[in-house]
Parts: structure tokens; C-alpha cells; sequence
């Protein structure tokens, strides 16, 4: 009888036991590494534990349900049914962009990334709403490293300039895949929407070879909104008072699990033709576009995918007002299609190893007539990028992969309606392999080396090394030191066909090579409490030696802008400090001085780079109430003088002065929020200030003496303008 | 001096509006405070019920502890009252319990 008893108290408690068994598992990040503090809570009850320093949990099961939520900063949410004596590995995905998550204090939206070896700022969607901020070219108007300028007074073609130099020798890319190069370059950074954008990343210096050989003084990536998060759809109208008026919109929906599809729309265009300053010239072409991207993303199990396609169309009218008499006209019509494809391949999540895959093909045409020269050209591309990666260890990480990029050049141009036209059909090729290792002591000492060799069917075979250092004694210093070499491919006319809008005969030397370029930097940031807040202090100092450059010559003949291989010494020198803090609670501020020197070798004299400015000085602040109800942001930036380029007499007078002075501009903007959408109005160059006479010879538009591109300052005026943002956002979980 | 005085201008007009706003909160005369207790599973689920209940009529101030499950709510009374405020959680598909003076509540989630 006892032995019965015995035996059904046992198998009672067997029965028994399992529900009172634990759940147990890891919780590890994108590249299999062991996630410290995750958080898992049963839905809805508040309880739950944290991951240990391996990133292992143990939890009880719930009485109550059996959902698990795991959530990690910066990391999308992640959902998983837990049953009794369960093991899991949950790997988090989808990182999320440090904005869109509130913090109690007011982060600075123009954060330097503490972590990353590359001196990287990030700036983010709340950094993007201070200002108008219509399209990539006008989204660093708070930002003390980056200047935006006009090329010249007929096209509208926005640059910028990183460290000095132009932004031909920024590497640009959305989704971290190289994009407007060739045809795109003058025009490109229109091409970007500012509500598409969730964030922008500015590298100064060289970085990482996994992306190319392009970056010759920095990178800059753009993020698209992604199809997650809690925002279904958003919408954005736009009005200024130069009779300007855009709507963009995008909208994304869950089609099956793991599968999601978003849209990005954009249209825009302009009214009315301005001349404020009677030269009978529109102060800015009007411009009119229509833009549209769809995107997928899917992700089942270890493997993640997307696929995006894009299509562009733009066409800019500028010159001189309809109104006159054969008037002098600039129409250029783009139309460009971009595919792509990234795939994501995870073998090992222990040791992250793991494979990506990316493709990529675009295709761009452009028409563009400047008065009676002419300039269209049609460019295929096709990329491929693969990247394997994989850390045997915490402290050792390598990647490696290969690249190919083809491009292929279709050029037609005439420089007058009776003079000769040409014709030059190029196809360029380059495979490539490179390799990266990462080695990580604790976090405190991050040595990143990289080397590529690429063989370009033109120019012959290159080697790239770059090197990166991240030193942190302490949490509250960081040091960064980087040196490398950049190259590119010169492509003359695509990317400055914009010159055309001048009398300047163009005149390109046949034997140009690659340019390149050593780059090295040196940066200290440090994190000083004050009086409870965080400043952020840093100083750096980069400089750049040009072994070969393609100089543009505007000195040597007025009447001509030459194209030839440097011969002597060309650099450009930049140093910078910058502050920011939030003073007081919803209170921030940033300051930051830039300094730069930046000469070329003209004709064999050593001489300081034309239409630059010599130093910068940035002071923005922004102040928003608490609840977010309403705010203010205010911007005002000293933009220091240089020298224009020899001048040519019209009338025993230089046609131009030899220097340009330094100049101020003020932007301000106040914004009301509301829970679904916000209300925003703004000025920009509130005091008005514009470059006079900024078009040579501007009655004589077919004469010898007419040049538009002679620019250093703005050619519009002040403008006010109006938007409206509205989200619908899904607030149940 | 024309831009000088622009800036000045503008730079003391922000500020001015800061401290007031800052003022404001300091000697708000009625207004009453109440503790929710309201599960929240993560951080984002926090910063929706910041981003949702900010904007909701009457609110003045607003703070949500993820670690104590509850958010702090100073309302206007004669704008909206701890009903409405529960009826607005419940739009966040959230049941939010009032937290009474000294001891816990019937809630089971709370600690």
C-alpha cells in the first residue's frame, strides 16, 4: 500500500514540477553578440527580469500570459510565446534611431556618436525640423561642418563643402549604398526629400573601405523613414513665400509577418518667376519635381532582405524672364530610376558571423540647355557589393568582401549653335576586393585598419589603406585619430556641365588621371558634467594632400575655366570647435568656430582656393516647452570672405572685385505641436542679405563677357515660409 | 547694427518666452496631481504614453516611471478630471489605476 503511495505522490509530482520550470535563454543583437540589460517582461504585468552580462536570462513562467516582450534600447521590440522549460535565443533587429525614443532630458539632436571609431555625427529627424529643410542640400543649415552654397546664379545646383573642400570629394550615400555620382553630382543632393529623411550621418575623414575608395574627405549617408515603427502614415504640406508649395507623404503597411511595404512620395513646384534685383535674371530657377520611392522589407529567421526602387522626375527653368526678348534660358529635364537589393545572411549568431549581399542598378538622363550650349548625357550603373563578416572573439572582428561597379556614359555637348558637336561614349569598369579588421580592447581602445585594391579599366590598378583609432581612457574624453587615402575617377563634364552657364570657353586637358588624396585627422571630444547636464566639448582638426587633384583653373583666363592635372602642392587644411549642451531643461544650445585654408597649385603658384570661405561661425539654440506643446529655434551663422578669381576689365574696370567679404545669415523658426501633427513657420536670411550683381555681364547674356558661376554668397533673399506635418500614429501596442 | 540688433533682439525675445513659460509652471495656482499605476512593458510603450497623454486637454505636467509602473499627472481640475484621464489610458488600450496615499492598490501588477 505505501509503495502505491509512493508512486503516485512521484508521479504527481512530475506532473507538477514542469510548471513551475523556468524560461531560459540569450537575448543577442543583429551580429550575434550577446545583448547586457535587455529587459523581458510578461505582457502586460510589469514583471519580468534583465539579461546578465552573457546576455542569459532565466524567468518564471507567468500565471497570467504566455507573451514575452523584449526590449532594448535603440532596438525594435520583439514579441516571443515562451512556454514551460523553454530555451530561447532571441536576436533583436531593426536598430532604431536613438531619436525616436524620448528621454527624459533633452537630447541634443545633433549627437557625435560616442561609440563609432569614425568621427561620425548623426543628425537626427528632430535636428531636421528646426529648419525649412526642403531636401537633402538644405539639411545642414545647423550644422557647424558642413557648408552649403549655390554653384552659380543659373541653376540652383546647391554644393557642399566638407572640410574645405568640395562636396565632389564627399562620398554621398542613402542606405549606405554610394549614390549621385556622375550625372547626379551637381544636382543630386535635391533629389531627397527632407520628410523621407529619419537621419543623416556625417563621417569627416577617411572611414571605412567597406563602401569604396570615394571618400576623399568624408562620407555622408542618408537614411530613409523605414517601413516600421509606430507611424502608418505621414503627410507634409509646404508653402513659402518665393510661391513654392510641396506635399510629401509616406505610408507603410504590414503585409504578412515579416514582410512590410512603405512609400514614399514627393511633389513640389514653383509658380512664380522672382527678379528682385532687376538683372533680368530669376533670382532661382524654378524648379518642379516629382519623386516617388517603394520599398519591401523581409525578414524570416536569419535572413533579412529589401528591395527598393525608385523613380525621379525633375526639370529646372532658369535664366533670364520669359517675358524678354530671346530671352536667355537654362532647362535642364532629369529623369532617373534606381533599383536595389540588400540581403542579409546570419550563420552563426555566436560568433556574428555573418554574410551581406547588396545590387544595385541605376539609370539616369539628363537634358540640360544652358542659353545656346547644350549638354545631355544618359549614364547606366551597376553595383555589387558582398561582405562577409565575422569576430572569432569580443575583441578581434574582420570583414571582407569584394565589389564591382560599372558605369557607362553616353555624352553629347555643343558649346554654340554653330560650333562642332561631340559625341564620347565611355564604359568604366572597376572590381574590387577589401578587407577590414577591427580590434576592440574592452571598449576602450578601438583600432580599425582597412585595406582595398580596386583595378579601374581606365586608370589601372590602386591600393587603399585607411586607419582608424578610437582611444577612451575614461568615459568622459574620447580621442580619434584616422589617416587614409581616397581616389577618384575624374568625370569633368557631368559634374560640372553647370559651368556652361557662363561665356567660359571649357577647355579639358585628354590625359587626366585619378585624383587622390591622403587624408588625416586628429579629434578630441570630451563629456563634462556641469550643474547636472551633459556639455559636449570637442576640437579637431583634419588635413587633406592632394598626390594628384583635377584643378579647376578660373584664374588663369577669365574667358576660360581649364581642367588639368595638379602639378605642385594642393591641401586643405580645416580646424574646428564646438560645444553644445542643454542649458536649462527643454534649453539647447551649440556654438562651434571652423577655421580653413585651402590652396591649390594654379598655373605653378601656390594660391588660396577661389569662391571659399575662410572660416565659419555657428550659434544655434533651440528652446521647447515642456510637453512638447511649442517650439523655438533660432540660427544665425558669420560665414567668413575669401577671394574670387581674376578678374577681366569691361570698360577699364575689373568686371569683379578680388575679395568678398564675410556675411551673416539668420534663420529662425517656431513650431506647435499638437498629438497628431504640428504646425511650423520660419524665416530664412532674415536680414536679407544677398550677393550684388551676382551675374557677370547680365545684359549681354550670348557676349563674350557673361559669367553666372562667379558665386560666394546667397543670390535669393529672405524667405518666409509655412508647413504642416500630421502623422497617424498606431498608440495601442 | 542692423543685424546686430536683429539678433539681439530675437535672442533675448526666446529667452524672454523660456523663463516665462518657466515661471508659469512655478506659480500655477489650481491645479491637482494624481498618481496612476499603469502597466508599461518597455520603453517605448512609456514614450507613447508620454507622446499621447501630453497633448491631452487639461495637462500641465506629465511624468511616467517605467521602473515603478506609474505616471504622474498635474491637470487642470477645471479642465478635465481623473475620469477623463483614465478614459483617455483606455484609448491606449492601458487600465490605468489610481494609486491611493500609503499602500498599494488592487491592481496585481503593482509592486
Amino acid at each position: 500500500m505505501k509503495k502505491y503511495i509512493l508512486l503516485l505522490f512521484c508521479c504527481a509530482i512530475t506532473t507538477i514540477l514542469p510548471l513551475w520550470a523556468d524560461i531560459k535563454g540569450t537575448v543577442t543583437d543583429e551580429d550575434g553578440l550577446p545583448v547586457v540589460g535587455a529587459n523581458l517582461i510578461w505582457i502586460h504585468t510589469g514583471v519580468g527580469t534583465t539579461t546578465d552580462l552573457d546576455g542569459n536570462f532565466i524567468l518564471p513562467v507567468s500565471t497570467l500570459t504566455d507573451t514575452l516582450v523584449v526590449s532594448y534600447v535603440s532596438y525594435k521590440n520583439d514579441t516571443v510565446v515562451a512556454k514551460d522549460g523553454d530555451n530561447l535565443t532571441i536576436q533583436m533587429g531593426g536598430a532604431v534611431a536613438l531619436s525616436e525614443l524620448d528621454v527624459a532630458a533633452r537630447k541634443v539632436a545633433l549627437s557625435k556618436s560616442r561609440t563609432a571609431v569614425f568621427d561620425v555625427q548623426t543628425i537626427s529627424g528632430e535636428e531636421l525640423c528646426k529648419a525649412a529643410c526642403c531636401n537633402l542640400s538644405e539639411s545642414f543649415e545647423t550644422n557647424p561642418s558642413v557648408d552649403v552654397a549655390y554653384s552659380d546664379a543659373a541653376t540652383g545646383a546647391k554644393q557642399i563643402k566638407l572640410l574645405g573642400l568640395s562636396g565632389q570629394y564627399v562620398q554621398i550615400m542613402t542606405e549606405n549604398i554610394p549614390n549621385f555620382r556622375g550625372l547626379a553630382a551637381p544636382f543630386g543632393l535635391g533629389y531627397v526629400p527632407g520628410p523621407w529623411m529619419e537621419s543623416i550621418q556625417v563621417s569627416k575623414g577617411t572611414s571605412s573601405v567597406l563602401n569604396g575608395y570615394e571618400a576623399l574627405t568624408g562620407q555622408i549617408n542618408v537614411e530613409y523613414k523605414k517601413p516600421a515603427g509606430d507611424e502608418k502614415v505621414a503627410a507634409n504640406v509646404f508653402v513659402s513665400s518665393t510661391a513654392r508649395a510641396e506635399v510629401n507623404a509616406n505610408t507603410y503597411f504590414d503585409v504578412a509577418p515579416g514582410v512590410s511595404t512603405g512609400l514614399l512620395v514627393h511633389a513640389s513646384d514653383e509658380f512664380v518667376e522672382w527678379d528682385h534685383n532687376n538683372d533680368g535674371f530669376l533670382d532661382m530657377p524654378r524648379v518642379s519635381q516629382y519623386n516617388l520611392i517603394d520599398r519591401w522589407y523581409i525578414k524570416k529567421g536569419d535572413y533579412t532582405g529589401q528591395v527598393f526602387a525608385r523613380g525621379l522626375y525633375e526639370r529646372r527653368q532658369g535664366g533670364q524672364l520669359s517675358s524678354l526678348q530671346n530671352p536667355y534660358i537654362v532647362d535642364i529635364e532629369t529623369g532617373r530610376a534606381e533599383v536595389f537589393m540588400k540581403n542579409g545572411y546570419v550563420f552563426d549568431h555566436e560568433k556574428g558571423t555573418s554574410i551581406g549581399i547588396i545590387t544595385n542598378a541605376t539609370y539616369h538622363n539628363q537634358q540640360a540647355a544652358y542659353g545656346d550650349k547644350a549638354y545631355n548625357a544618359d549614364q547606366w550603373n551597376a553595383y555589387l557589393n558582398a561582405i562577409f563578416q565575422t569576430s572569432w572573439t569580443d575583441m578581434h572582428k574582420l570583414s571582407t568582401g569584394i565589389s564591382f561597379n560599372y558605369d557607362r556614359y553616353n555624352e553629347f555637348w555643343y558649346y554654340g549653335q554653330n560650333l562642332p558637336e561631340n559625341q564620347l561614349v565611355r564604359n568604366e569598369y572597376v572590381p574590387g576586393v577589401f578587407a577590414e579588421y577591427t580590434f576592440n580592447w574592452k571598449d576602450k581602445l578601438i583600432l580599425l585598419a582597412g585595406l582595398r585594391a580596386d583595378y579601374h579599366s581606365t586608370y589601372g590598378a590602386f591600393v587603399t589603406p585607411r586607419l582608424n583609432i578610437k582611444y577612451n581612457p575614461w568615459d568622459f574624453l574620447h580621442f580619434r585619430a584616422s589617416v587614409g587615402k581616397g581616389y577618384r575617377a575624374p568625370n569633368v563634364l557631368a559634374e560640372n556641365n553647370n559651368l556652361m552657364a557662363s561665356s567660359r570657353q571649357m577647355v579639358i586637358a585628354d590625359d587626366l588621371k585619378m585624383e587622390n588624396a591622403w587624408n588625416y585627422g586628429l579629434s578630441i571630444t570630451g563629456y563634462i558634467p556641469i550643474a547636472g547636464r551633459e556639455l559636449t566639448l570637442s576640437a579637431e582638426c583634419y588635413y587633406t594632400d592632394f598626390i594628384n587633384q583635377v584643378v579647376v583653373d578660373l584664374d588663369t583666363d577669365p574667358h576660360k575655366v581649364l581642367f588639368y592635372n595638379l602639378n605642385g602642392r594642393s591641401y586643405a587644411c580645416s580646424a574646428q570647435i564646438e560645444a553644445s549642451m542643454e542649458v536649462f531643461k527643454g534649453f539647447t544650445a551649440t556654438l562651434a568656430y571652423r577655421h580653413t585654408d585651402v590652396k591649390s597649385t594654379y598655373n605653378g603658384i601656390l594660391r588660396e582656393k577661389p569662391l571659399n570661405n575662410r572660416f565659419k561661425g555657428l550659434a544655434t539654440f533651440s528652446y521647447q516647452t515642456p510637453l512638447k506643446k511649442w517650439q523655438f529655434d533660432f540660427t544665425t551663422q558669420v560665414n567668413g570672405g575669401g577671394r574670387l578669381p581674376d578678374s577681366y576689365m569691361i570698360d577699364g574696370q575689373p568686371a569683379w572685385e578680388e575679395t568678398f567679404k564675410p556675411y551673416v545669415i539668420l534663420n529662425a523658426q517656431i513650431t506647435k505641436y499638437f498629438r497628431s501633427w504640428s504646425i511650423y513657420v520660419g524665416a530664412e536670411n532674415m536680414t536679407n542679405y544677398t550677393q550684388k550683381n551676382p551675374i557677370i555681364a547680365a545684359d549681354m547674356p550670348f557676349g563674350d563677357n557673361f559669367d553666372a558661376t562667379m558665386i560666394w554668397g546667397p543670390v535669393d533673399g529672405y524667405k518666409v515660409y509655412l508647413g504642416m506635418r500630421w502623422a497617424l500614429t498606431n498608440w495601442k501596442d | 547694427m542692423k543685424t546686430k540688433l536683429l539678433f539681439f533682439t530675437i535672442a533675448f525675445l526666446t529667452l524672454c518666452v523660456s523663463f516665462n513659460v518657466q515661471a508659469d509652471n512655478k506659480k500655477a495656482p489650481k491645479e491637482e496631481t494624481v498618481v496612476f499605476n499603469v502597466p508599461m512593458d518597455c520603453e517605448g510603450c512609456r514614450t507613447k504614453i508620454i507622446g499621447y497623454m501630453s497633448y491631452e486637454k487639461g495637462v500641465k505636467k506629465l511624468d511616467a516611471n517605467l521602473e515603478q509602473q506609474t505616471v504622474t499627472i498635474t491637470y487642470n481640475p477645471k479642465r478635465t478630471n481623473k475620469e477623463n484621464l483614465i478614459a483617455a489610458f483606455e484609448k491606449l488600450d492601458k487600465k490605468a489605476v489610481e494609486v491611493k496615499q500609503g499602500g498599494c492598490c488592487s491592481n496585481p501588477t503593482c509592486k
